[in-house]
Order: structure tokens, then C-alpha cells, then sequence
């Protein structure tokens, strides 16, 4: 069976979605202000390393502590719904198929529900 | 959405455990996680706060319980999630999942699963595959020593769940247990006493701390719980739990058994056999509760050491008794659902009294419908006794034989048609039909022999009258399969009664299909829309070998893996073996090697317990022996063919193809390329005898790709080959191509084969395209454009190394210079931009550029990055 990351295209697809994905962050008004520029290339390469190990690319790779890393950010839930919703849009528009979109969507969203369990 | 942590008060000494489980649903690798105990350990507890705390978390969560109810539909547990279905109707997969994941939205969903090892095998194989797509995240309980169903066993196999076992409490946690039981702390004598008699179980704690109050053996003395005297001594759980049970009185017990013996029992059932106070006593003593189940009031235990202690006290001749009572009730009872008339059945059967043979003739009717063969052994074996020697014997008989033959017993099958009671001539004709098709497509399907059973078939005719479409129908299906498509199809002229029949239209489509015309085949099926949901699975995957055949690879993949699911969820055995045939059949066209020798491996395992035995066996194993030929290393190769000697032979063709392709194979890879030619073309010539062109084009394809074109050829055209759909005609262009050295006509086959997704195939003439053009000394930047192609498709697929692949590499290599060049320039970087940076003339960059332009064949800067980016590492 080949992982997720794979099917998804690998390195250089994930990196092209997190591109397109802070981009669309970094527009909205609902989450532009949590981030802080100076910190955005930095959070680019976090990211990409993170969806890499979350979608197998990176098998046994440690992986950043979403409860740490948002503590004390004072998320709302319009918030994190604004922020799935730009990831799956990203994925959307790369192309990737409905099937293989739903189940890396499911995956993110597991792991950030399940940063406070 | 704050970072507070959700409370766990109640669940004393589980940090670990929950930790455990925390950690699992934070590692992306895993999709589920089973608490695995002892009974009363404290599993559903565990269960039910992580849903609730999953919930909080901001979680979906659905939970179902395993029960061993009797007559229960496969998946009812799950439809009874589904809003605004009626009761009764088990949904499908599909739309359970579906259903499932619109309730989560873009919510993590949570599925639990308790008592999972109690899970009918629908369920579990569902749960198993919810998991595996992602769908939810599983998280089940399994009581220690119980074997769950394979579907759930196999997640931990697979490394998609993880085990959290879940171990009695320790000495110190069991006290503070107490206290929060008692709401008061206990003194350090009963907590001592009460961790020597439970060993830190907490449900027999519980159970002996209430207990010990109500009987005053505890009291309350300050705010803390001293005992005066000695706990109940009673050494276990389950001793405890007897001894609770004993103590009820005889009303009570009575209302305790019944449940135990009949599974939980709709409360309207039960007020019929006992007093509806005692019920309400049960309740609030915490040993029945009632649950909603599919709109209806269910009775139950509270928990199932209950269950198994209350069957455990019950006599044999009581609950033999019961049962008779539990029918007697059932049975009046309307409206009456399918698995009343099946609970009813074997009420009566297992307490001994007579059941009326058209309710056992139903009964077994429905078992068998659910692929539950074992039951419709068991019932309609209890049929036939009451009325073999009646004209309904032959029915009867026959509806056992077709449940021993679905379990591949054909022992018993032949011996209950064959029983003295049974008077064949007093039975229907329609029997009689029913008897003959099954004798007969017994001894072709089970022993493989197909003379006699077409010899079988007629005498059957003849004694009937003549020609009947059934006969003939099953006749043809029978020719097509032994591959004799003349023969079927003259049995089925279209618009004839034998032709609108499943066996019927099955055959033709096996029949079209082996002749080369897969698309006439599917244009014939197109005709009867509802053969793929009454012609079986077996009709239904000939559907997606004709997919296959015709060209639209992906369309039969797709409709495989839905027959897949739909057979697995079924228990359709059986039909699991032919889908997973058909999987790797496609999964082999597609240059899919694993996949494909993943699927024929498990049909091998499937078929070994079917009623395919046989041919299952050795279609499966001919698929693999097939794919592990072609390769440079024969041991795979001969290590199938070392399963296939221990198979008995068996005259069904299908199988045969594969296998006999699969031995020329290994010849030519073992060094007798020439031998393994003149074997195909043996075989070749074989199925244009019998009009099987689909077989006749693959075996000179493979001739061609054993680099010895011009024979395929020859014996391409010494018949005309008329074929239809997209595969096929290709395949014959590409065998014309090669043999006349026509690189252009290559190249359109490629691009064709590449296009239906035939990426093996369109590999290998790709390479033989580009070796071609080599060979033909074409213009260097040609040869480059087509060893990129080449390239481009062996690239990523694990197809074959046959013989066309291995020695021919396109290999295209960059100096050093020229490499580092030509990636600044795919980065975007301007010809001055690179001088300046090597410190190099712009000329000398130009022209190196130019020199990797015609060495890749390309013209822009675009095709220049995509052609670096197969050429991978630099050497
Ligand atoms: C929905 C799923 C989310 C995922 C998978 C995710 C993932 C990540 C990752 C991997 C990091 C970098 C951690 C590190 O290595 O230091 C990060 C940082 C960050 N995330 Fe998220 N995040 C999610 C949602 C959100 C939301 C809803 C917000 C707020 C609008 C947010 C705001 C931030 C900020 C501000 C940082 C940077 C903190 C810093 O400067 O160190 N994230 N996130």
C-alpha cells in the first residue's frame, strides 16, 4: 500500500499546497492576525515537515506538538474551521482527487481535535 | 475551543491507558486502538470516557456493541445510526459510509466498538475498512481470551490498530475506587480485604462493596467504611456473579434466564412470558437494561459476565424448555420480520419441538439468502428429515446441497441428493430440473470434468422431455467456461429463454468476451440490467473481465472492488474469490505487479475453503503464476507452480490461459526463449481453433514480447482475428508494428496503451519504439524523445523486468557541466545569469545547453525541467 504521501504526489506536492495554503492564510482577515510575518518562512518549512511525517512520508520523524505550538493563541472555532477550509481548498485546487482529499483532510483534522486529548 | 483538558474523574488509576490512548489518536500512522482485558476489568468504562472526552475534544463520535444475538441482520448496528431508515432494512456500505462521514463533516470521527470480539463478521469487516480508508478512527474493546472476527484481529495484524492492554487495578487504586463507588473512603482493612478477594477487578469490586453494604458487613462509622467481619468470600468474578444470581427468586430468575437464553429479547416478547414488575426489579438491581435498537426496546445484561453466568446456571432441559416458550410467543407475533421466521426456526429446532416444515422451508430459505450456510445446513437439513419422502423431498435436498456445495462439502451435497427416501419421480419437474443442474454443475464447477456433466445435463433433458432453457443454459455456462464459446453461444441464440436466464447471460458474457468480442459481451448485458444484481458474483466479475478485455481498465477495477466489498460484507465466499481473480486481473493489465500478486494470493486462500475449491485454487494460482514469471528470477515463479502441482486438474479454461502463459513464461526466463515461443504459438493456434481470439491475441502478444514478432504475425494472420473494443485491435497493431520495425506505429500503440492504462504494456512498446528508432540510426534528438517516453513510463510502476524491459535501458547521461547547467536553467535562471555564475563564457553555456537539448529531446525550457526531473541523481 502506498502512503498517503505518495498518493498525494510527495515532496514536491506538498510543498506546492503549503505554498498555496499560507498564501491563502496570510489573506484572510478571520487569521491573518495569529501570524507573524517575520516567523512565515520558518512556519512554511514547519509545516511542510509536519503534513510530510502526518501523511507517512516521514515514518518514525518525531513530529511538532499542535498543543504546544498553539498554546495560548486563543483559537476560536470559526478559526480552525477558516484553517481546514484553506488547507482543503489548497489540496482542491492542486488537484488532488476527492477520495485521496477526504482522507488527508480526515487525517489533519484528527490530529489537531486530538492535540487537547 | 480552549486548551483545557476535558475531566476523567471518574476513571481511577487509568492514566496510563488513557494516555495510551491519547497517543494513539496523535500518531498518523495508526487509524485505531483496541483496550484488550479481562471481563469486568473495566474496558467499556475505558471506552466510554474516551468518547466522551473525544467529544469534548471536538470529535464525532458513534459507537456500536457486538452482541450474539441470534438472527440479527449483518450491519444493523450500524444502519441503526442512520436517521430516517426503516427498521429491518441493514442499509449498504456504501451509504453507511457515506452517511458516516457526511455526520463528521470536517470532524475528526471517532468510531467505538464495544465487546468487538461479539461483532457479526458484516460489521467487523466494515469497522476494518472505515479504518483503513480513514473514515474514523476505532477504537474497540476485546475481552481477553475471546477470538474476535478476523476483520478485527487483522487490524493489529496490519499494524492499523494498536493493543492497550488494560490490567486490574493496583492496591492503591482500588481504594480510592471504593471511595468513589461508596462516595466515602473505605478503612485500610477493607481496602486490603477487598484487593485480596478481587484482585484489582473493579466490576467485581463494585459489585462486592454494594453488596457488603446492603448486607450491612460494611458500615459507615465517621465518614469511613469499616467492615465488621469478612467480605463475601467467593474466589472470582464469575463465582461472585453466580452467587448473585442464585440469590434471586424464582420469578426473577426465570425473567434472567430467558434472556440469557434467547439473546437480547424485545420487551414486548418478554412481558409475554414473565411479570413486567420483575423486569423493573432487574433494572434498577443492575442486571437487565433496555436499549433501543432498531426502534424496538431491547432487553439485555447490563454486562456480559451476566450473560455468560446466567446461561452457565441454566439446565439443559429448562432452557430446552424456554426456547419452546420463546418460539410459541415469537410465533404470535405480527407482523413477522426475517429474522423472527429464522429465530422461531431454530427456537423449535434447538428445543426440540417440531417446527412446521414451510417455516423451516422459509427459514433456510433466509440463512441461506445471508450466506449464513451453516444455519440453512442446519435448518434445512431439519426440513428434508420431515419431508424426504414427500414430493417436496427433492426441494429440500437440493436447498441443503446448494448449502454444502456454498462450503465446498460435496460429499454430503451428492449424498443428500442421492438419499433412498427421496422420490424423484414424484417430485416437481421444476425440482427435478433444479436436481439435475445442480448434479451437473457439481461435477463440472467442484471435479472439473466436463463431458460427463454435459452428459448429465442431457439425460436430464431427455427424461424431462426435451430441451429446456434452464438445461441449456447451464449447458453453455459450462462450454464458455471450459473455453468452447461456439458451443455456449449456439446454446443461446439471442432472443432464445436460456439466453434471459442468469446462467444464460453469464456464459454469453464469457463467451463474447474469450471470442474477442468483449464489447458485443457488454452490449449483450446492457440488455439486462439486473444481471449484476441476480446473476451472482461470479456472472458479475465475468462483467469485469469483459471491462478489462474491451480496454476500460479503471471501470473494472472500480466495479470489482465495489463486488468486492459488496461479497465481503455478504460472507459471499464464493464471490470474494472471483472479485479478488477479477482485482488481480486488472491490477495485472495495469503494470500493477504487487497489487496484483496481492489479490491472487488471497483469492488462493479464500478459494482453498469455497465452493470454487478447486478452480478457484488454480485460477488464483495461474494469475500468479503469470505475474512472478516475468521476471529475471524464476524462484517465485516456481515456487507457485510447486502449489499448483498439489491442486487437482480441473477442464475449466479461464485458469488455464493464465497458467499456460504463466509455464511459457518461466521457460524463456529459465533460457529456452524458443521453446517458450513455440509453446505460445501452440496455444495460440489451440484457441483459434476454438474460436478464442481474446486468448489467441494474448498469447502472440507475449511472442512479440519475447522479441520474436514476426512469428506472432505469422500466425496472426493464417485466421482471421475479428476483435472489438479498444484493447484488443491495439494489441494487434502493436503485434503489426513490431514485426515490420514500425517505430511511428509503436509509438501510437504506446500512447493508446498508455491512455487506457495498460502502463505495462505501453512501457514495453515504448521501449521497443525507441529501440526501434536506435536501431534504425534515426536523428538524435528522435531517439531522445522517445527513450524519455520510455523513461517516463517505466518510471514509478512496478511493472515486469521481461526480456524487452531488461535489455533494453534507455539511458540518457549529462556531463557534469551539462548537468549542472541545465538545472540552473530549469530553476529559471537566464543564460547570462548561469555565465555569471559558473564564471563561463555565455557561448560555452549556450552551447553546452544546446548539446543537453538534443541529448533529452526537448525544445523549451518547461520539457527541460520535466526531463531532468526523471533523470533523477546525477551520476
Ligand atoms: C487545523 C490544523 C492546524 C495544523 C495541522 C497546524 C499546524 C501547525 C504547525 C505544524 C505549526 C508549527 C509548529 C512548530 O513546528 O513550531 C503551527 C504553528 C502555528 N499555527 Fe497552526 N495548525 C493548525 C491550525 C491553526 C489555527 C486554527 C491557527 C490560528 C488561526 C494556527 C496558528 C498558528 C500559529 C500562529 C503558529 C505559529 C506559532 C509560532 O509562531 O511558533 N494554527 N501550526
Amino acid at each position: 500500500m502506498r502512503t498517503l504521501f505518495d498518493r498525494l504526489g510527495g515532496r514536491s506536492a506538498i510543498t506546492a499546497v503549503v505554498d498555496d495554503f499560507y498564501d491563502r492564510l496570510t489573506r484572510d482577515p478571520r487569521v491573518l492576525h495569529q501570524f507573524a510575518e517575520e516567523r512565515l518562512p520558518s512556519l512554511r518549512a514547519a509545516q511542510v515537515a509536519w503534513l510530510t511525517t502526518a501523511f507517512g512520508g516521514a515514518p518514525g520523524q518525531p513530529m511538532a506538538d499542535l498543543a504546544a505550538a498553539h498554546r495560548g493563541l486563543d483559537i476560536t472555532d470559526d478559526q480552525v474551521t477558516a484553517v481546514l477550509g484553506h488547507l482543503e481548498a489548497a489540496l482542491s485546487d492542486a488537484g488532488v482527487e476527492p477520495e485521496l482529499q477526504r482522507q488527508a483532510m480526515s487525517i489533519v483534522s484528527r490530529l489537531w481535535f486530538a492535540r487537547v486529548f | 475551543m480552549c486548551d483545557k483538558l476535558p475531566s476523567v474523574d471518574d476513571l481511577v488509576g487509568r492514566q496510563a491507558e488513557f494516555a495510551a490512548i491519547g497517543a494513539a489518536l496523535r500518531r498518523p500512522d495508526l487509524a485505531g486502538a483496541l483496550f484488550i482485558g479481562d471481563a469486568g476489568v473495566g474496558k467499556s468504562h475505558l471506552l466510554h470516557a474516551t468518547l466522551r472526552h473525544a467529544e469534548e475534544a471536538g470529535f464525532v463520535t458513534v459507537s456500536i456493541t457486538g452482541t450474539r444475538a441470534l438472527g440479527d441482520i449483518p450491519l444493523a448496528a450500524f444502519a441503526a445510526l442512520l436517521p430516517g431508515r426503516p427498521a429491518g432494512d441493514a442499509g449498504d456500505l456504501v451509504q453507511i459510509r457515506r452517511a458516516l462521514q457526511e455526520r463528521a463533516g470536517n470532524r475528526p470521527l471517532l468510531l467505538g466498538l464495544d465487546d468487538a470480539h461479539l461483532l457479526d463478521e458484516a460489521s467487523a469487516a466494515l469497522a476494518h475498512q472505515l479504518a483503513n480508508d480513514l473514515t474514523a478512527f476505532v477504537v474497540g474493546t476485546i475481552r481477553a481470551g475471546e477470538a474476535p472476527p478476523e476483520a478485527i484481529s487483522s487490524l493489529m495484524k496490519e499494524g492499523v490498530a494498536v493493543r492497550i492492554p488494560v490490567e486490574p487495578l493496583d492496591a492503591a487504586d482500588l481504594s480510592t475506587f471504593a471511595e468513589v463507588i461508596l462516595g466515602q473512603p473505605v478503612s485500610d482493612d477493607v481496602a486490603e480485604q477487598l484487593f485480596l478477594r478481587t484482585l484489582g477487578n473493579p466490576l467485581f469490586a463494585k459489585e462486592l462493596l454494594l453488596e457488603a453494604r446492603s448486607s450491612g458487613v460494611i458500615v459507615d462509622r465517621g465518614g469511613v467504611f469499616h467492615v465488621d467481619g469478612d467480605l463475601p468470600a467467593p474466589s472470582s468474578l464469575s463465582q461472585f456473579v453466580d452467587a448473585r444470581l442464585a440469590a434471586l427468586g424464582d420469578v426473577h430468575q426465570r425473567a434472567v434466564s430467558l434472556v440469557a437464553i434467547g439473546g437480547p429479547l424485545e420487551i414486548e416478547l418478554l412481558e409475554q412470558l414473565v411479570d413486567p414488575d420483575a423486569l423493573v426489579e432487574l433494572e434498577s438491581a443492575r442486571l437487565l437494561t433496555a436499549d433501543e435498537h432498531d426502534d424496538t426496546l431491547m432487553v439485555g445484561f447490563v454486562h456480559p459476565v451476566y450473560a455468560d453466568a446466567a446461561r452457565r446456571a441454566v439446565g439443559r432441559l429448562a432452557a430446552r424448555q424456554m426456547l419452546r416458550e420463546l418460539a410459541d410467543a415469537l410465533d404470535r407475533r405480527t407482523p413477522r420480520r426475517p429474522q423472527d421466521v429464522l429465530r422461531i426456526a431454530t427456537w423449535r429446532l434447538d428445543g426440540g419441538s417440531l417446527a412446521d416444515p414451510s417455516l423451516l422451508a422459509a427459514a433456510t430459505r433466509i440463512a441461506s439468502s445471508r450466506n449464513d450456510f451453516d444455519l440453512a445446513e442446519r435448518l434445512g437439513r431439519a426440513w428434508f428429515d420431515q419431508v424426504a419422502d414427500t414430493p417436496d423431498g427433492l426441494r429440500a435436498a437440493c436447498r441443503v446441497a446448494s448449502a454444502y456445495i456454498e462450503q465446498g462439502e460435496y460429499g454430503e451435497a451428492i449424498s443428500i441428493l442421492a438419499d433412498p427416501r427421496v422420490r424423484r419421480e414424484a417430485a416437481a419437474p421444476i425440482d427435478r430440473l433444479r436436481g439435475a443442474v445442480i448434479e451437473g454443475g457439481m461435477t463440472f464447477w467442484a471435479f472439473g470434468k466436463v463431458a460427463p456433466a454435459i452428459e448429465m445435463l442431457d439425460a436430464a433433458a431427455a427424461e424431462l422431455g426435451g430441451a429446456h432453457p434452464l438445461i441449456d443454459a447451464t449447458k453453455a455456462a459450462i462450454w464458455s467456461a471450459a473455453g468452447r464459446p461456439n458451443e455456449a453461444l449456439a446454446l443461446t441464440p439471442p432472443g432464445s429463454p436460456a439466453a434471459t436466464m442468469p446462467a444464460g447471460v453469464a456464459s454469453d458474457l464469457l463467451a463474447l468476451t474469450t471470442a474477442g468480442t468483449p464489447a458485443l459481451a457488454l452490449q449483450r448485458v446492457g440488455d439486462h440490467p439486473e444481471f449484476v444484481h441476480t446473476g451472482g458474483a461470479i456472472a458479475a466479475a465475468a462483467h469485469a473481465f469483459a471491462l478489462v478485455e474491451t480496454g476500460r481498465l479503471r471501470d473494472a477495477t472500480e466495479f470489482a472492488l465495489d463486488g468486492w466489498e459488496r461479497a465481503e460484507r455478504a460472507h459471499d465466499r464464493h464471490g470474494c474469490v472471483a472479485w479478488a481473480i477479477a482485482l488481480g486481473w486488472a491490477d495485472l493489465n495495469a503494470g500493477r505487479r504487487r497489487a496484483a500478486e496481492q489479490w491472487f494470493d488471497r483469492a488462493t486462500t479464500l478459494a482453498e475453503r469455497s465452493a470454487a475449491a478447486v478452480h478457484g485454487t488454480r485460477w488464483a494460482l495461474g494469475g500468479l503464476l503469470l505475474s512472478r514469471a516475468q521476471d529475471t528470477d524464476p524462484s517465485g515463479a516456481l515456487l507457485v507452480l510447486d502449489r499448483l502441482s498439489g491442486v487437482p486438474p480441473h477442464e475449466a479454461r479461464a485458469h488455464a490461459d493464465l497458467e499456460l502463459r504463466g509455464r511459457a513464461w518461466l521457460r524463456a526466463v529459465q533460457g529456452d526463449v524458443d521453446g517458450a515461443v513455440r509453446e505460445l504459438l501452440d496455444h495460440a493456434d489451440e484457441a483459434t481453433d476454438r474460436g478464442r481470439h481474446a486468448s489467441r491475441v494474448r498469447y502472440l502478444i507475449d511472442v512479440v514480447r519475447l522479441n520474436h514478432p514476426s512469428e506472432a504475425l505469422a500466425h496472426l494472420d493464417s485466421v482471421p482475428c475479428v476483435v472489438d473494443g479498444e484493447l484488443l485491435p491495439t494489441l494487434i497493431d502493436a503485434i503489426r508494428a513490431a514485426a515490420t520495425a514500425d517505430a511511428a506505429g509503436m509509438a501510437a500503440v504506446t500512447d493508446r496503451l498508455a491512455e487506457l492504462g495498460f502502463l505495462g504494456y505501453a512501457a514495453e512498446a515504448a521501449t521497443a519504439a525507441w529501440t526501434m528508432v536506435r536501431d534504425a540510426n534515426g536523428e538524435t534528438r528522435t531517439v531522445a524523445q522517445y527513450a524519455r517516453r520510455a523513461q517516463e513510463l517505466r518510471e514509478g510502476i512496478d511493472v515486469h523486468v521481461t526480456p524487452v524491459l531488461a535489455q533494453a535501458r534507455p539511458e540518457i547521461s549529462l556531463s557534469r557541466r551539462e548537468r549542472e547547467i541545465a538545472e540552473l536553467v530549469a530553476e529559471g535562471r537566464t543564460s547570462r545569469e548561469v555565465a555569471d555564475e559558473l564564471i563561463i563564457g555565455v557561448r560555452t553555456v549556450e552551447s553546452h545547453l544546446a548539446r543537453v537539448y538534443v541529448k533529452l529531446g526537448v525544445r523549451s525550457r518547461t520539457e527541460l525541467a520535466d526531463a531532468l526531473g526523471l533523470l533523477g541523481a546525477p551520476t
